[in-house]
């Protein structure tokens, strides 16, 4: 269940009643906006012909109409504050994957796996070096017998060494 | 009867031998060709990686499928859709196990089978708990694939009376479905059913050919990735959470104890296995996540119709029995919408469309003409699948129990790796990894706003459909809006709206809403 109902508090919090909302509000209505920006350059069409642009700009006054109703919402209905975000696990979880599209095709498998996966675990706090160095080489030949040996996936193991 | 006919036709297609070649890595000069019946052995490793994924805690079929759509490049669709289905149902009855034994939902449609299952494993009854949840799970499973079998024929002849406004009014209802029995906020699940659908929009318009906010992007113009959105909504997104909340396993420490119930204990779950199956199967063809509400409505029956209420949250065996026959059920059920209408009801079926439509299948009602084989060869599978459960999960209980130990820190990087030479390997190309990793961004950001994400992947899969049943609705109509919801001329596209209209309101209704809370929280 929604962790949120576990937050929500009983006393009113002055005009903004529920953070989350607020924010939730506040995006639906700047994605909104950035969209209809976005599908301007498109023809609507006419009367029966509908255009390219037509359906996104429907869908782009839908979605601030829906964020100003959330935001109407976060002024009225006591709701939850806003979570703190985490730093650690996005910079290290998706660091890891962002490592692993860069350096997947110049050096291969051999490298970006054990790379990614060392890098990624260090998003838990518990983590320790060594198990989690082992871990990574063992993995990374799994994956190499998994998918380039049993499944043939066209992967670039070791392209440095034509493989 | 054309439907034992055509499950006969099915069985054939699950069991058939097929010619498989062998150059041992290309080591062999001569291909050695062996004849093996690869479906049964592809729905056997479904079941078995989806029990795999249930029984984790952490990992759910969402992420899972999304991680292996890649590995099922190389079948053929048949094989591949009866792979992706058993890891489907094999995660509900791995769910159960950590439910009984960890007292984790493993699963969403779990969370009941927490009160009673993990009470009876504390009771020193856990093998009773697991044997009855296996035995109502087969026998669910079983009438399931009944159901399906008896009503895809009629469906589909309706189906196939759909012109593209009675589509569009169709997904509306769904889509609206979808929202009111989704988790969380209505208004905000709606919200992410429009982003869903505004992603679809992104890439080449379906008639002028028109570049749609792509902002130059060659890489956008084909339109977003489904895999990239979903596996980093669901996989990347979810990890991340996951990091948040470290939960502690306490696993079981008792004995699980004989697994096979006694001859008391089958009388007392008899009954409530029949009506959850009934229940469950009922929901589950609902548009929207109906398969997680019958465990929810099940409960809630034998509560009320017992003799002695109190008895629940300490061990009841009706308490198991009843949920995981309608958690099974409605599993199997929620592939009525999709195969009949080629209309997914919830997220896992929204990936099937992703991995019917790679293979070159536009699911709908044309399906079961087309291509009878995938079709009844897929809902065979499934009460095979439901049969090969039963002997995965009772003697090799042990072995999915040692699994809970694997610790979280060597998990996650493991998916992560999966993903991403998943992403990589659809096109062979690095920009799609990167992609991943900012959806994974964006999912994360979105559960910080108290966004539920599901719908989101719902509204992009049925996006491109929507629109372009729209745009010829409005040319066919000559402009007229009207046309949705003309009576006289369009009663099924009339009514579906008036349905849809319904829906809504009732879900706005305060007492209701109140009432739909409680659901979801107990």
């Amino acid at each position: 269940m929604p962790d949120t109902d576990v937050n929500a508090t009983a006393e009113p919090r002055g005009l903004i009643k529920s953070p989350q909302d607020l924010m939730a509000g506040l995006f639906l209505v700047a994605f909104g906006l950035f969209c209809l920006w976005a599908s301007s350059n498109l023809s609507g069409g006419r009367g029966a012909n509908l255009g390219p642009g037509s359906f996104p700009r429907g869908l782009s006054f839908l979605l601030m109409a829906v964020g100003a109703v959330v935001i109407a919402q976060a002024l009225t209905t006591i709701g939850p504050k806003l979570e703190a975000w985490s730093v650690r696990g996005p910079v290290f979880v998706l660091g890891a994957v962002l490592l692993f599209a860069v350096t997947v095709r110049p050096l291969g498998l051999v490298v970006a796996g054990p790379l990614a996966l060392m890098v990624s675990a260090f998003a838990a706090k518990d983590t320790r070096w060594l198990p989690n160095a082992i871990f990574a080489v063992i993995m990374t030949i799994f994956c190499i017998l998994l998918f380039k040996v049993a499944l043939k996936l066209p992967i670039p193991v070791a392209p440095w060494a034509g493989w | 009867m054309d439907m034992f006919a055509n499950l006969w036709l099915g069985f054939g297609v699950t069991l058939e031998l097929k010619p498989i070649s062998f150059t041992l890595f290309g080591l062999l000069e001569q291909a050695v060709v062996y004849r093996l019946p690869i479906n049964i052995f592809l729905c056997f490793l479904g079941c078995m990686i989806g029990t795999l994924v249930g029984v984790l805690p952490g990992v759910g079929p969402i992420a899972t499928i999304a991680m292996l759509l890649p590995i099922t490049f190389g079948l053929d669709p048949v094989g591949a859709l009866i792979m992706l289905a058993g890891i489907y149902y094999g995660a509900q009855y791995g769910g159960s196990t950590t439910a009984i034994l960890v007292n984790i939902p493993g699963e969403a449609t779990s969370v009941v089978t927490v009160l009673d299952g993990h009470q009876m494993a504390r009771n020193g009854r856990a093998g009773v708990a697991l044997g009855i949840s296996a035995i109502g799970s087969f026998f669910a499973g079983t009438v399931a694939t009944l159901i399906i079998a008896s009503l895809a024929i009629p469906l589909t002849r309706v189906a196939l009376l759909f012109g593209p406004a009675e589509y569009f009014s169709l997904m509306v209802m769904g889509l609206i479905f979808a929202v009111v029995l989704a988790r969380g906020s209505v208004v905000k699940a709606i919200a992410m059913v429009l982003c869903g659908l505004m992603l679809s929009t992104v890439g080449q318009d379906l008639e002028t050919g028109a570049d749609r906010m792509t902002f130059r992007w060659a890489e956008l113009s084909d339109g977003l990735d489904f895999a990239a959105i979903a596996m980093g909504m669901f996989g990347f997104a979810e990890i991340l959470r996951n990091l948040e909340n470290p939960e502690t396993r306490d696993v079981l420490k008792n004995k699980i104890g004989k697994l096979l119930p006694s001859w008391q204990d089958l009388k007392d779950a008899a009954k409530p296995i029949l009506r959850g199956t009934f229940i469950g199967s009922a929901l589950g063809i609902l548009p929207g996540n109906g398969a997680v509400l019958g465990p929810f409505a099940s409960y809630t029956v034998e509560k009320k119709i017992a003799k002695d209420p109190s008895r629940f949250g300490r061990g009841a065996i009706e308490g198991v029995a009843g949920p995981e026959s309608a958690n099974n059920a409605g599993a199997q059920t929620s592939f009525i919408p999709l195969l009949t209408l080629g209309i997914p009801p919830n997220a896992v079926m929204a990936l099937m469309v992703g991995a019917m439509t790679i293979h070159g299948i536009v699911p709908g009602p044309q399906v079961m003409e087309k291509r009878p084989d995938l079709f009844w060869g897929m809902i065979a599978s499934m009460w095979i699948g439901n049969l090969m459960l039963l002997i995965i999960n009772m003697p090799l209980i042990g072995l999915w129990v040692k699994l809970l130990k694997v610790p979280y820190n060597m998990l996650f990087p493991a998916i992560l790796m999966f993903c991403s030479i998943g992403i990589y390997s659809i096109n062979n190309n690095p920009f799609d990894v990167v992609m991943t990793a900012f959806f994974g961004m964006v999912g994360y950001a979105l559960m910080k706003m108290g966004f539920e994400v599901a719908p989101l992947l719902l509204g992009f899969v049925l996006g491109k459909l929507m629109e372009e049943y729209l745009r010829r609705s409005i040319l066919m109509s000559r402009g007229d809006w009207s046309v949705f919801v003309d009576f006289v001329n369009r009663p099924i596209s009339a009514t579906l709206i008036v349905i849809a209209v319904i829906m809504i309101v009732v879900a706005f209704l305060p007492s209701i809403n109140k009432s739909r809370d409680e659901v979801f929280t107990e």
